[in-house]
């Protein structure tokens, strides 16, 4: 059924119906009740809505420099993975400047320097991008001693204690 | 998002489906000829790397000639591309390696040999 902005109901209320639609969504999903698709059914319908009511009223996310730069290193072209992350991100409300996929390093950078994003996101499902990796991070970190840096991907589970010896975090595909 | 990710899976299946009918086929032209044949193997699997099986595979076959594009790491565009390799002998003691694999919890695993 067509819903029209002139209906009387106003688009405060709509946003605060898709943000709680979205909340639920997330929980759902964390507890194991929502699969992936399920999960980005619920995030097209949220995005959706946001298109729908674009009345300009600001949500606490829509304002400011991005907070996570994401993207799938250089030499790897699977993307899906990071997709889906930033989109959660969105929806859980950060704002993700996603600079796509076979990203050079010098991108990732400049992205880092001109947004002082404190997140920095890379993504690969290969092994043999790992060691440019382990040096993308290496230069992040003397270029923003501050920054955190998230990996994600298929393998790097096992392989991210190797990577700077440090702990896992689970990735979103279980 | 949920048609990216569907279409993604897909896409995915779609193209391990056809490795396997073609596969198949050629095991049996091989069959027909007397030979037998192994599973197909590709860069990436095991301990052949990635980027120096990929390598190898572009370089006997020039893929290129039909627009999928390598990179140095071994990934190929389009990205649902696959490269595989069988041997055709007259006697063939494992069609894979698995059997000879010391990792007997490797999710790939294949025991036919």
């Amino acid at each position: 059924m067509p819903v029209s902005k002139t209906d009387a109901v106003s688009s405060t209320e709509v946003l605060n119906a898709l943000s709680r639609g979205i909340e639920r969504a997330r929980a759902k999903f964390k507890q194991g009740i929502y699969a992936i698709p399920d999960f980005l059914l619920a995030i097209d319908v949220y995005r959706e809505g946001l298109a729908f009511i674009h009345s300009g009223i600001e949500t606490p996310s829509a304002s400011g420099s991005p907070q996570i730069v994401i993207g799938v290193v250089k030499g790897d072209v699977h993307d899906m993975g990071k997709n889906i992350v930033a989109a959660v991100l969105e929806a859980s409300g950060y704002q993700v400047l996603d600079v796509g996929r076979n990203v050079e390093n010098a991108v990732f950078l400049d992205a880092l320097k001109e947004t002082k994003a404190p997140v920095l996101a890379l993504s690969t499902m290969m092994s043999t991008t790992l060691e440019n990796m382990r040096t993308l991070i290496a230069e992040a970190r003397r270029l923003r001693p501050d920054v955190s840096i998230l990996v994600g991907a298929g393998l790097v589970r096992c392989l991210c204690a190797r990577l700077h010896g440090r702990g896992t975090r689970r990735t979103l595909r279980r | 998002m949920f048609d990216a990710y569907v279409l993604d899976c897909m896409g995915a299946e779609l193209a391990e489906r056809l490795g396997d009918k073609l596969e198949r086929e050629i095991s049996g032209q091989f069959l027909n000829k007397g030979l037998a044949c192994s599973r197909r193997f590709s860069p990436g699997y095991c301990d052949w790397r990635l980027d120096i099986g990929q390598a190898s595979v572009f370089e006997f076959l020039k893929p290129e000639s039909i627009d999928i594009t390598r990179f140095p790491t071994g990934a190929m565009i389009p990205e649902k591309s696959i490269t595989a390799v069988l041997i055709a002998a007259k006697t063939l003691y494992y069609k894979t390696p698995c059997p000879l694999c010391g990792q007997t919890d490797c999710p790939y695993r294949r025991e036919d040999s």
